[in-house]
């Protein structure tokens, strides 16, 4: 194995796809705008939306007068305003109302449209006016009676979350990043990987590489080297884009909150780099092998496609709650990386269970190598045309 | 400089079964020579060119180049090739100065010595003008001289030509050609495929006619004629072909 032309050949590909629009497209430019626009815009919406709906939910329509000043007096204190209205069915699916109650024989009906957000929230308050009310009357009965408030809570429940800031925070971009850098990995990685295999078929200038004195190894090594610092690359934009999103307001609500302790320090974020190394090569060797069989370009889309396609399955279910690291999970590729992500940004990783993903991904990607090897020295691969 | 014995390179396809692509072949070529291989499509020409440049391997017979064994030494045999093919491309993203450079990396040439010789067959070919400029922005005739140069970076002792003028225009045929000639001048041992008679008649110091995978005759023109009974090589390979009276 001579590194100096496993050099010459990768700095070729490198200058190569650095040039080419379309790769930078696919490995910058969709991480780095794309990724940010779609979650800052998707927080500023949904935050756009829980606003206008709380806007909304004024008004509560009602079958007859009030009758209760208690009612009365908790549905002026939560700012609904009461519009008598005879059909509260249709009141309410024509928008002219956003919730309604009514009342028969002691029993109260609350009609919401759970479809949308503003009656949900006006339903939500017109509730808690009805408990206000229903809570003075049992106060006021038990007072009647000569028994104490406490009468009804003999003990108290509070719950308490054991895991920290930290570890929420962890939680939700351990989900997340799982996901999204996995996929990303994948579909940034294989257009780089087109390129320089079926693309070079296609554009007949594979020819000329192999009539040079660099063995078929010495190729596939400069070549896949290439396209893994395409695909990490891309892993490394979608890590820092997400971040910057989440942190500048991505998400709504207490999930905003909770972000706030998504673990960012140096040793957490070196861990789950050095976790996708393996990943990149193991994915670029796979796509390699698969696109230089392709006549040409189209026909290797619609081969890597649906391998991008799989690989959303285990990368969405490593990532989900529930889903613990155990020795067996970590032999699963793309399903181990996500789970052991997670698992570093929660900032509960063992030593163990690192070794053994980062050993069975090492394992994977130099099984995946050697295939992508193989498939480059079988004559019917190299030159079907 | 190149020996070919008996190689042959059999292969199984789906439609038609076993294809013996090349079939028991045997020639010689000499340092300072060009030698032909005629032969209508599918005859073999180009397989017969891509084992000796050791892209395919050989399923039977042997065959050296420059001395060195297509199976045993095939990383010596590649290192004393240029391989220039009419279909071949060029990387569109990149120069003809950066092309050159990375070719002759791959053969390992030393980088002073490769700069020199860039530079030099960037002026003998007279593409100053469009050294650093990418290659998809070039016409036909400067991509082909990019590609001949290609072919010489490492100066290699033996140059195996696939059709590569096929598809070109008269005046950029016309720099193959004469790059052809000055190779033969300077003691390279070229191997020429093609289809067009004219060419092969005018470069060719022998040539051998390849069809169904076997190597018809082989010799020089006066040879041909002699054997046939025909005057013009177009009349010799119809003959040989079975497609005319002999």
């Amino acid at each position: 194995m001579r590194l100096k032309l496993v050099a010459t050949i990768y700095r070729k590909e490198m200058t190569d796809l650095l040039r080419d629009r379309r790769t930078l497209l696919s490995m910058v430019l969709l991480p780095l705008v794309a990724i940010p626009a779609i979650i800052l815009g998707a927080g500023k919406f949904m935050a756009m939306s829980e606003k206008k709906s709380s806007e909304e939910a004024t008004s509560i329509g009602i079958t007859a007068p009030v009758q209760s000043p208690e009612l009365a007096a908790a549905l002026e204190r939560s700012g609904l305003k009461t519009m008598v209205v005879p059909d509260l069915r249709a009141a309410i699916e024509s928008r002219k109302v956003s919730a309604g109650v009514e009342e028969a024989a002691g029993i109260y009906r609350l009609l919401a449209d759970r479809t949308r957000q503003a009656s949900g929230i006006a339903s939500d308050r017109l509730q808690a006016s009805l408990n206000e009310v229903k809570e003075q009357k049992v106060l006021a009965t038990l007072a009647a009676r000569g028994l104490p408030a406490e009468a009804l809570q003999p003990f108290h429940v509070t719950r308490v979350n054991v895991a920290n800031e930290r570890k929420m925070g962890g939680f939700i971009f351990g989900t997340i990043v799982g996901y999204v850098v996995v996929l990303l990995m994948f579909s940034g990685g294989m257009y780089p990987t087109i390129d320089m295999t079926a693309g070079e078929k296609e554009r007949r200038t594979l020819e000329a590489l192999l009539a040079t004195p660099s063995t078929r190894t010495e190729i596939v090594l400069g070549k896949m080297s290439a396209a893994a610092t395409a695909t990490y690359t891309t892993a490394l934009m979608t890590m820092a884009s997400l971040v910057f999103a989440l942190k500048n307001g991505g998400l709504p609500g207490s999930a905003k909150i909770m972000s706030g302790g998504i673990p960012l320090d140096g040793f957490s974020m070196a861990l789950v780099l050095l976790a996708l190394l393996p990943l990149a090569v193991m994915a670029s060797s796979l796509m390699m092998a698969i696109a230089v069989t392709a006549r040409g370009f189209k026909e290797a889309q619609s081969y890597l496609t649906p391998l991008v396609m799989m690989v959303i399955f285990p990368a969405l279910l490593g990532g989900l709650p529930g889903m613990d690291t155990n020795p067996l999970s970590s032999l699963i590729p793309v399903f181990n990386t996500s789970q052991l992500i997670k698992s570093i940004l929660q900032g509960d990783v063992k030593v163990a269970a690192f070794a053994l993903t980062f050993g069975a991904n090492l394992v994977f990607a130099s099984l995946a190598f050697a295939f992508s090897v193989r498939t480059f020295n079988r004559e019917s691969v190299l030159f079907r045309t | 400089m190149v020996t070919v014995r008996g190689l042959s390179h059999t292969f199984e396809d789906k439609k038609r079964g076993t294809v013996r692509a090349v079939d028991d072949v045997s020639f010689e070529v000499a340092p300072g020579e060009i030698y032909g291989l005629l032969g209508p499509n599918g005859a073999g020409k180009s397989t017969a060119l891509r084992l000796l440049a050791t892209m395919l391997a050989p399923t039977g017979g042997s065959a050296t180049v420059n001395g060195f064994d297509l199976v045993q030494q095939p990383q010596q045999v590649r290192r004393s090739i240029g391989f220039l093919a009419g279909e071949t491309g060029l990387y569109a993203r990149m120069t003809p100065r950066e092309t050159l450079m990375f070719f002759g990396r791959l053969h390992e040439t030393p980088e002073d010595a490769l700069a020199r010789r860039t530079d030099e067959l960037i002026t003998r070919f007279e593409m100053t003008d469009f050294a650093d400029t990418r290659t998809d922005k070039l016409s036909t005739g400067m991509k082909q001289k990019t590609a001949i140069a290609r072919t010489l970076v490492h100066d290699p002792p033996v140059l195996i030509l696939d059709e590569p003028t096929s598809a070109l225009d008269v005046p950029t045929a016309r720099i193959i050609e004469q790059t052809v000639l000055e190779a033969r001048r300077a003691g390279r041992c070229i191997l020429y495929s093609t289809h067009v008679m004219e060419e092969a008649e005018y470069l060719c110091d022998r040539i051998g006619v390849i069809h169904q995978g076997k190597l018809r005759v082989s010799g020089t023109m006066s040879e041909l004629r002699q054997a046939t009974g025909k005057e013009r090589l177009r009349e010799i390979f119809l003959t040989l072909l079975g497609m005319e009276a002999a």
